[in-house]
């Protein structure tokens, strides 16, 4: 029996020596490996606010592309004949009633602004046109001549779309300036807060983002009452309406337009009724109260809706 | 980022080896642990001894009967085995002569019942025989059979504790889990362990006892016949 003890107490001794030393423990399971996909969140809003320019900033500032190859031999026009008139550099649209406010004196005196504002923001509409003939709602495509001769004319179209950052935008340097722009945006904008001669980031106020008009123009739609029936697609109807900066109607809705459809007076009295419905149920409280200002604010709204679909 | 998956992967991962398992277990399972490996100690013990006796009882009693049929002279033999301590066949030879001597000793031999006589002293070193090969085949049975359940005990025991630690810690992570249950699992597993070659050892051992027992029955029947022939041949 003692052999046996020995022999059994020997064993076991070697088998758990050997299960310390040897015996490998569990290994993890092995991971598949899954390859990291870099991700980027673009907000739509990143993509429609656009920055504005200065009225009559330098114009070097402006990164225009450099012609490397066919300079063109034109040369360019002193930036001294752009001062006398502020074109409208930026590619913003102008405020859809722009008050023909007289030429703006551009003395270039030196002198300060009056409200030592911490951001010098520029001016925000170009307001002061000073050719009233000149139609103020297509600034953008058109490439200033006045402006777009201080680049090579090699190609016309970024001089429009100048970015400009908001360090390198200087306060006009008349104060009579800014004094009128104050007032033309005052005249226009229903928002009780001081408008100022610019925005706080020099981004101008964009208004809604594309899907946020469309989530309001579906709301709207969702309440639009009307028979199901094909009409025709050019048939629409647009509503326009203003809002106070609760989110609640202010006046009452207004149809835009008309169509000699039979059917499009009971569609636009209907959507009228849409209207009214979506601000009884506080649908209109969604929208971000800091895009409320500005021409494109939503304090007024001009969704358009189609009865098909 | 890989490596930020990599740490948070590699973070539970702990030592899994042997002692660690027995080290981080519960008290309760500790002891269960520490007797279940000592049931596996005595165990194999026993086998090793009962191998190395069955192994010698099997060549003695083949010994034996080289021996015995021979040709060579009961007396002889007996002279040659009376006087040291005997096992299996050799023990049932050594009784039966003894039983004869003695009966021829005195000055009137009692040889009316000599016969049943002998038959039931070769009985009696069979039981006796039997016995001593089957000593401690008891403890491999219930080794075998009630093993599995002590380290069952074990395990859930261990599972217990770890539901509720892993209770307090108010995780449900499967890392949380599964050390504990790891450890408690690693109980049945000695059960298992020390129930399995106990089994297989007891059924073998047994079978090994009865074919031994049935070889001295036989013999004995053998040689009680050749007594009971001088018997008759001399009365």
């Amino acid at each position: 029996m003692r052999a046996g003890l020995i022999a059994s107490l020997t064993g076991h001794t070697v088998i758990l020596v050997w299960g310390l030393v040897a015996l490998p423990g569990a290994e993890s399971f092995p991971e598949p490996v899954v390859d990291s996909l870099p991700v980027e969140l673009v907000s739509l809003s990143e993509l429609t606010e656009i920055q504005i320019g200065e009225t009559d900033g330098d114009i070097e500032a402006a990164p225009a592309p450099k012609p490397v190859e066919n300079p063109q031999p034109e040369p360019p026009e002193p930036a001294e004949t752009v001062a006398p008139e502020p074109a409208p550099v930026a590619a913003t649209p102008p405020p859809p009633t722009p008050a023909p406010a007289p030429a703006p004196t551009p003395a270039p005196e030196p002198i300060t602004a009056p409200d030592p504002e911490p951001e010098p923001a520029p001016v925000a509409e170009p307001a002061p046109e000073p050719e009233p003939a000149e139609e103020p709602q297509q600034a953008p495509p058109e490439p200033q001549p006045i402006v777009t001769s201080a680049v090579p004319r090699s190609k016309p179209a970024p001089p429009t779309r100048t970015e400009e950052k908001p360090e390198e935008i200087q306060v006009a340097d008349n104060p009579d300036l800014l004094n009128k722009v104050n007032q033309a945006l005052a005249n226009t904008s229903t928002s009780q807060a001081p408008a100022s001669a610019g925005t706080r980031n020099g981004v101008q106020h964009a208004g809604l983002s594309a899907n946020e008009k469309d989530v309001i123009a579906q709301m709207i739609r969702e309440k639009w009452s009307r028979l199901p029936d094909q009409y025709p697609s050019d048939l629409k109807v647009i509503v326009r309406f203003k809002l106070s900066p609760q989110g609640k109607l202010s006046g009452a809705p207004t149809v835009e337009n008309s169509h000699p459809d039979p059917r499009f007076q009971a569609l636009a009295s209907a959507a009228l009724r849409a209207v009214y419905r979506v601000d009884a149920e506080g649908g209109f409280s969604i929208l971000p109260r800091e895009k409320y200002d500005g021409p494109n604010g939503w304090n007024t709204m001009q969704p358009t809706l189609y009865p098909n679909g | 980022m890989e490596t930020l998956v990599q740490s948070t992967l590699a973070a539970p991962e702990g030592d899994l080896s042997f002692f660690s398992l027995f080290w981080q277990a519960h008290f309760v399972v500790k002891v269960v642990m520490i007797g279940l490996l000592a049931a596996s100690v005595w165990c194999w013990a026993i086998i090793v001894d009962k191998v190395l006796l069955m192994g010698r009882t099997r060549r003695q009693m083949t010994r034996f009967e080289t021996v015995f049929w021979s040709g060579q002279s009961l007396e002889e033999l007996y002279g040659t085995l009376h006087n040291r301590v005997n096992h299996s066949m050799a023990a049932l030879f050594v009784a039966a002569m003894r039983e004869w001597k003695r009966s021829h000793e005195g000055a009137k031999p009692a040889i009316g019942s000599l016969q049943q006589r002998i038959d039931r002293v070769m009985d009696v070193t069979i039981q006796r025989e039997a016995e001593r090969l089957e000593a401690r085949l008891l403890i491999l049975a219930t080794v075998g059979s009630a093993a599995p359940f002590i380290g069952l005990f074990g395990t859930v025991w261990g599972i217990m504790t770890a539901f509720q630690a892993i209770a307090a810690s108010e995780s449900t992570n499967l890392a949380v889990v599964a050390p504990g249950i790891a450890e408690a699992l690693f109980a049945t597993a000695l059960g298992l362990l020390a129930a399995i070659p106990a089994v297989i050892a007891y059924n073998k051992f047994a079978s090994d006892v009865g074919k031994a027992v049935a070889r001295m029955e036989g013999f004995a029947d053998e040689f009680s016949a050749i007594l009971s022939r001088q018997i008759d041949e001399r009365g």
